[in-house]
């Protein structure tokens, strides 16, 4: 609209109430999240400011946030008192293995229950999605047994075979390329396209955002995955980071050295934290794809 | 003290059993297992990988691992030692029982007295009394503490080598004491004294209503030796028999009762973790006079209070009943998926047995080790605390007066659906029928005993 076409305003209309400006609810909105947010942020500052201190200033009260003196040497110590080198590149391993077997397997097996006929398909896809209503202690017996017989105890195989099939990142997989047109593969087909090439250079590129988000969560849950691995590794070198960082913890809670658990923590948390970053748009849109309806 | 006499005529009675006990082992069962044990190839000649569990920290198993390093290379130079440790202590058991639930091949493992009777019960442990029938370690079982012995026994069974034995104190923060006027608690303190220098402490604090004057652990195991000053009983064994309906019993939480919730000298555990504190917190910042916990944490309070106060450890109190002490420790079992046990067994009495090693098996705990002529193996630092203090209050008394609660199976089970879910009504205050809770303990426990096979 150009300056000479006037006021948009007709002489008779009665004047509007006069509009709160948007930046004020954008400042209200900011202020509140700001608290929410420094809220949430408090256990992490709290680790952070813990792993600077003395066993004995943690062991005070009323708690002091700001050490009285900065103990950067807990880093150090914490890093040399156990192998975290070992227990980081343990947890990378099984990490990203695991998310690249659970991507690989969950598109897969999404491709067949949505786009595939065969007899049974959702039959059979119920009955995967239902074992996700099996509570995972009651697999833990079975499940080692398993990997006692496949010689997988204490390797690092051993954590990622068992978490590469997920019936949740199946479901989302399969919901996801329900709602991709039909045509697209369909114009493939006509080209003489196989199923595995639709699958590969069709329904794999279009799948690139739900795929992101299934990466990172499954690399998040993977990473601070405890339970499995405290059943199954036994030797401190084949020790994820969770595992390592109760290496610090003693019989007694009185002889846990916290500062060094707090400095432990605060490092073993840096590249979930850098992975999160980088992937939020896909962590926060995954939340809402996941109630994506076919 | 009347304790003595009555402990050494139990003492004598139970040597007896043990002693028929390891006879009847060596008769009927040993000679029968001779031939196998005989029949397993030269001890040299051994191969593979003897397989381990522990609870405890990389820096306590590196004590260990020095005199690990020497059995396997002087006895079993082609057996490879793969001790699995770090696990935290609530984790190790769902570790344990689900490895060797599992059958992994597990040849030894920590086991504390609180759980020896499940895992016994459940078969993931065997008895060791062919074995120790064949090879006993020196001086069994005269030398060590007849309440770790008896503790690891189930059946008429011994199913760990007990390696450590823990007694309970007080410890004393004398700058609160000293702020108080209250001296230090000697020998003949009664809980009625204690109650008297709680409310004194309580009073002398500069904010009384964040104050407490002592703390007792309420927890099943730690009250059982304060239900028996009492005059009282929790549970009594042959057959499995619940006493918390006993009128000296509820005597007992009627103090535990009053002194949190009428007096207000003792902290509420769950109303102390609200303020985020616990009770070493509260003690360290002289928020606290007198907490009683295990000897072993004399080895850390240094580090922990710091040069916030001074403090030194003193006796718990008698009851009408005398005097009793809480006493218990950990041991080593051998699990039923063991691959080599008698290597296991062997390894297990060099190190936890030989009087050569007990010197580094002290220092692994920061117990006293389980023969009770090697109590100078396992003392704190002396710059932080008076060694003569350490021993008359945790070892001279523990001998004469330590008590081991009476462990069962399903005790577990039994302390978080029944001790805990109602015990803790009365702590934080929601009733104040302390009979009434302990009737409803006491007839959910005797049900609850009335389903364990004995």
């Amino acid at each position: 609209m150009s300056q000479a076409a006037g006021p948009a305003t007709a002489p008779d209309t009665p004047a509007a109430p006069p509009r709160r400006p948007r930046w004020l609810g954008d400042a209200l909105a900011w202020a509140v999240l700001s608290v929410l947010g420094l809220f949430w942020l408090l256990p992490f500052l709290w680790m952070v400011a813990n792993s600077l201190k003395s066993l004995a200033e943690i062991y005070s009260f009323p708690p002091t946030f700001f050490p009285d003196q900065l103990r950067w040497w807990n880093y150090p110590d914490a890093w040399t008192a156990v192998p975290f080198a070992r227990f980081f590149t343990n947890s990378v391993i099984v990490s990203l293995g695991t998310t690249a077997g659970v991507l690989l397997t969950s598109a897969m097996a999404g491709y067949s229950f949505a786009r595939l006929r065969y007899p049974g398909r959702d039959k059979l896809f119920i009955a995967y999605l239902a074992t996700m209503m099996v509570p995972f202690p009651v697999l833990i017996i079975p499940l080692f047994i398993l990997m006692g017989q496949l010689g997988l105890i204490d390797t690092l195989i051993g954590l990622i075979l068992p978490a590469a099939f997920s019936a949740w990142g199946t479901f989302l997989m399969r919901q996801f390329m329900l709602s991709i047109p039909r045509e697209l593969e369909e114009a493939a087909r006509v080209d003489g396209a196989s199923y595995w090439r639709v699958f590969v250079q069709i329904m794999l590129p279009l799948c690139t955002p739900v795929l992101a988000t299934l990466g990172i969560f499954t690399f998040l849950g993977s990473w601070n995955q405890f339970l499995w691995p405290l059943i199954m590794i036994s030797s401190v070198q084949n020790k994820t980071l969770p595992l390592g960082l109760t290496m610090f913890q003693a019989q007694a809670t009185v002889e846990t050295p916290w500062h060094l658990v707090m400095a432990a923590a605060t490092f073993s948390i840096l590249p979930v934290l850098v992975v999160f970053v980088l992937g939020q748009r896909y962590y926060v849109r995954g939340i809402a794809t996941t109630g994506v309806k076919g | 003290m009347t304790r003595t006499p009555r402990l050494a005529n139990r003492t004598a009675t139970r040597r007896r059993l043990i002693q028929f006990g390891a006879a009847a082992a060596a008769a009927g069962i040993v000679l029968p297992a001779a031939p196998a044990l005989a029949q397993t190839p030269a001890a040299s000649d051994l191969s593979g990988t003897l397989r381990g569990m522990s609870w405890e920290t990389e820096a306590e198993m590196r004590k260990w691992f020095r005199h690990t390093e020497e059995f396997f290379a002087t006895r079993y130079p082609n057996l490879t030692p793969e001790l699995e440790y770090g696990t935290a202590w609530a984790d190790y058991w769902t570790k344990l029982q689900t490895a060797v639930a599992g059958g992994a091949q597990l040849d030894m493992c920590w086991m504390h007295d609180s759980r020896a009777q499940s895992y016994a019960s459940l078969g993931l442990i065997q008895p060791l009394d062919p074995y120790i029938a064949a090879d006993p370690p020196q001086e069994w079982p005269d030398a060590y503490y007849p309440s770790q012995v008896d503790a690891f026994r189930y059946n008429d069974q011994q199913f760990a080598i007990p390696y450590d034995w823990a007694t309970g104190g007080f410890y004393v923060n004398l700058d609160v004491l000293e702020r108080a006027g209250v001296e230090v608690p000697t020998v003949d303190w009664t809980f009625d004294r204690l109650l008297e220098a709680g409310l004194a402490i309580k009073a002398s604090a500069p904010n009384p209503d964040d104050s407490w004057g002592f703390f007792l652990q309420v927890t099943s195991h730690n009250t059982g030796w304060i239900v028996k000053s009492f005059g009282g009983e929790q549970i009594t064994a042959d057959p499995l028999t619940s006493h918390f309906d006993d009128p000296n019993t509820i005597a007992a939480y009627q103090f535990l009762y009053d002194a949190i919730n009428t007096h207000g000298v003792m902290p509420n555990p769950a109303g102390m973790q609200g303020l985020g504190l616990d009770q070493q917190t509260a003690f360290a910042s002289g928020l606290l006079g007198i907490m009683a916990s295990l000897n072993d944490e004399a080895f850390v309070f240094g580090e922990i209070v710091g040069d916030k106060a001074e403090w030194t450890v003193a006796p718990t109190p008698s009851g009408v009943d005398g005097r009793y002490q809480f006493a218990g420790g950990s041991g080593f079992s051998i699990p039923t998926t063991a691959a080599f046990p008698e290597v296991a067994y062997e390894y297990i009495k060099f190190m936890a047995t030989d009087p050569a090693n007990l010197p580094t098996t002290a220092e692994m705990g920061s117990m006293f080790v389980s023969r009770m002529d090697a109590w100078e193996d396992a003392m704190p630092d002396p710059t932080q605390l008076d060694p003569e203090v350490y021993k008359a209050v945790f070892y001279d008394l523990g001998v004469e007066d330590a008590t081991v609660p009476l462990y069962f199976p399903g005790y577990q089970q039994w302390d978080s659906s029944i001790y805990v879910r109602h015990m803790d009504r009365l702590w934080t205050g929601a009733t104040d029928d302390v009979a009434g809770v302990l009737q409803q303990v006491h007839e959910e426990t005797q049900a609850f005993l009335d389903t364990i096979e004995q």
